[in-house]
């Protein structure tokens, strides 16, 4: 008796589950999925070149590597004063400036330089037959940031934004901690273009 | 009466009483059969659910359910997934050559009810990195990837399920048989910032040329963005909602749906 009472509790239970079941399975649903992506090729580099030329001053070449993404270039020179003063910068159309930030002289180059091509600048020095000095040094720094791209597909260049943020093993350290303030900077080429050296003579 | 009639007396009137329930339901599907056999048929057919995700106004993917079958296709397959982004277009409707980070492309995303039925509906997005071997990158932001979601459109996000990498949105209103749900997306930019994340390296060499070379922690990752749409009944829709997707939700008696 016992066996039957256990043998009917048991399909009950059954006959419950079973109607259960098909009331959760009873709502009508559908669902359907697509998905994309897109691979990121990110990859800058520039080499800084400069030589003596014939005016006693410097041609100075910023090239973009092979293969290079758009970037755009800034130069900034170091003189004292009385040079500065009779410094001038030669293919003037190619750059805006000289314009002082921080008491700081800074060229910028019009377009952005990529895949080899490349940003020139001729700087023309005449120093002054009473300069006092027997030597004095022309220094030229060059930066880059990689160019961005606006709304509308234009590149433009963002130097008041050029913290860089260095990543570590992929965790993001403190912007704080980026390059000097940002932008690429390639050391310093010593000047070095005394009047002597620059063939002026003085 | 003998006690054997009387033992079999209620076991007779109950198979009695089984007999005359069952003809009586019989004779009430017939009677509703003959008076109503066109309304049968077309009972029948709305209950065909279907669901079609849209990319730029074009269908992208569907599954709709018909003659007691999935209908389920793509215009275009990579990796047995419909594909999104396959167009890209920029803001003017015109196709894009090339990808840039920072450029906003227009990425307009809906949901059509392609049944026979009203439904409400749901999209999940997912945005994630992946490496050039498939395998997510999770040390990289999916806050870069801005799938920029549209406001004021009757979609709604459910903050509980949201992380950085999901978003989870419900219409809140029933979309009719055939309707278009307004869009859930409208552009889609990946930000100029991957530009910001580099390892930089200077190199003097002997002739006193300088190299400045940037290693961006984003080159050659893939960004991916993934979005699964999902359609349920109207009918007894609290419960309905609940079962299939888990969640708790208010219908008023407009048709508005809420989140509990």
């Amino acid at each position: 008796m016992n066996r039957k009472k256990l043998t009917l509790a048991i399909i009950a239970v059954l006959l419950v589950l079973a109607m259960a079941v098909p009331a959760a399975m009873s709502y009508f649903t559908t669902y359907v999925r697509a998905a994309g992506s897109r691979q990121l090729q990110l990859s800058d580099e520039t080499t800084f070149t400069e030589s003596p030329n014939d005016k006693g001053g410097k041609h100075v070449v910023i090239q973009a590597a092979e293969g290079s993404d758009p970037v755009f270039v800034r130069v900034m020179l170091f003189a004292p004063d009385e040079v500065m003063k009779h410094l001038t910068v030669s293919k003037a159309d190619d750059w805006d400036g000289p314009s002082e930030e921080d008491g700081i002289l800074y060229w910028y180059y019009k377009n952005p330089i990529k895949d080899s091509e490349t940003a020139e600048m001729d700087i023309e020095i005449e120093v002054p037959k009473d300069f006092a000095e027997d030597t004095f040094n022309v220094v030229v720094v060059h930066e880059y940031v990689p160019a961005q791209v606006g709304e509308d597909g234009e590149l433009f260049a963002d130097w008041d934004d050029t913290d860089l943020i260095i990543d570590n093993e992929g965790e993001s350290s403190d912007p704080a901690e980026g390059a000097d303030g940002g932008s690429s900077e390639g050391d310093s080429t010593t000047g070095g273009d005394t009047p002597a050296e620059g063939g002026d003579g003085q | 009466m003998s006690n054997t009639k009387k033992r079999k007396l209620p076991i007779l009137l109950a198979v009695i009483a089984i007999a005359a329930l069952i003809a009586s339901s019989v004779g009430g599907a017939r009677a509703a059969l003959t008076i109503k056999s066109d309304e049968y048929t077309t009972q029948f057919e709305m209950y065909h659910i279907g669901i079609t995700l849209n990319e730029n106004s074009k269908p992208v993917a569907w599954r709709n359910y018909k003659d007691e079958a999935w209908y389920v296709d793509v215009p275009t397959y990579e990796n047995d997934r419909a594909v999104l982004l396959g167009n890209l277009q920029t803001m003017d409707g015109e196709p894009a050559e090339d990808f840039s980070y920072g450029m906003v492309y227009k990425e307009e995303l809906s949901v059509t009810n392609s049944g026979a039925i009203d439904e409400y509906v749901r999209v999940t997005i997912r945005k994630y990195w992946q490496d050039e071997k498939g395998n997510k990158i999770t040390a990289l932001t999916p806050d870069l990837i801005d799938l920029h979601l549209t406001e004021g459109s009757g979609w709604i996000e459910d903050t509980t399920l949201n992380d950085p990498e999901r978003t989870v949105l419900y219409y809140t209103k029933p979309l009719k048989i055939g309707e278009v749900s307004p869009l859930f997306t409208d552009t889609l930019t990946v930000s100029g910032e991957v530009k910001k994340h580099v390892t930089q390296t200077t190199e003097t060499k002997g002739d006193g040329t300088v190299v400045v070379k940037n290693t961006y922690t984003y080159d050659g990752a893939t960004f991916c963005v993934d979005v699964e749409a999902d359609g349920v009944q109207t009918h007894n829709a609290e419960d309905a909602i609940s079962s299939a997707w888990g969640r708790a939700v208010t219908i008023d008696e407009s048709g508005t749906l809420s989140f509990k």
